[in-house]
């Protein structure tokens, strides 16, 4: 799993790249709470490269989402395959997040 | 019947996904039902790894696969104490989103992507089996 970085208008994109497991978690975790803690507060996470996510990769979005909770904001993700798609609809955390076709439909809202 | 030993170590996620990209590739498996295979023994074999043990010890892991009749059935081995996941208590749905344990989530995910659940408990050991349904297209 890698994550690159990068800003868009006021948005701080994150990509991530393979896969999210148990194993690779923690590496997404500490960047994704740190860039929020750092004062990032619209962030979009673009999924285009994303090819897997267990359970675990689902709860670190959601440990995400609840941080921005806090400051009334949203975690916007982008580009997100079919089937990883589907793992977030059948556990019901489809509503938690706001969900774009594509990169630019998020930095231009 | 192709079957991967495994420690009781986390980074060991990595060769199950590739044993089971290359048994995918054998089978014809499509990647929709590839990603379903990979995560159903993927939760199981992490909660094992993460839950199962009350030592600090080596332990091994087996995971079998194989493919009959329109049908891959995977089966989990492992040492670690009793846990049956049939009897785990069901995913609440009803609570807050927020609120609700992460720890049933992967089990309740395996009960939606399989077409059958069993559990043994035979000489000490959990014995998981886990049934596929392959379509024509795999």
């Amino acid at each position: 799993m890698e994550i690159t970085e990068s800003k868009e208008r006021d948005f701080l994109v994150l990509s991530v790249v393979g896969r999210l497991d148990a194993n690779s978690i923690n590496k997404f975790e500490e960047t994704l709470i740190g860039k929020i803690e750092d004062g990032n507060k619209n962030v979009v996470i673009d999924l285009s490269d994303l090819e897997y996510i267990s359970s675990s990769g689902l709860r670190v979005f959601l440990v995400g989402a609840k941080k921005l909770d806090e400051f009334d904001k949203k975690l916007n993700l982008c580009n997100v395959k079919e089937h990883i798609q589907e793992v977030f609809n059948i556990t019901g955390f489809t509503p938690i997040f706001d969900f774009y076709d594509n990169l630019r439909s998020v930095t231009n809202k | 019947m192709s079957s991967l030993t495994i420690k009781n170590d986390i980074k060991e996620l990595n060769n199950i996904a590739k044993f089971i990209e290359d048994l995918s590739q054998r089978y014809s498996i499509n990647k929709e039902k590839k990603f379903d295979i990979n995560l159903c023994v993927d939760e199981l074999v992490t909660n094992i790894i993460q839950y199962s043990y009350n030592d600090d010890d080596k332990h091994e892991i087996e995971i079998g696969i194989e493919s009959a009749n329109n049908e891959l059935i995977a089966t989990i081995t492992d040492d670690g104490k009793e846990f049956n996941p049939l009897e785990h208590k069901v995913y609440d749905f009803n609570t807050d989103v927020s609120e609700r344990p992460i720890g049933g989530l992967g089990i309740f995910l395996v009960r939606k992507k399989t077409e059958k659940l069993e559990y043994l408990r035979e000489n000490n050991k959990n014995k998981l089996k886990l049934i596929f349904k392959l379509e024509n297209n795999r």
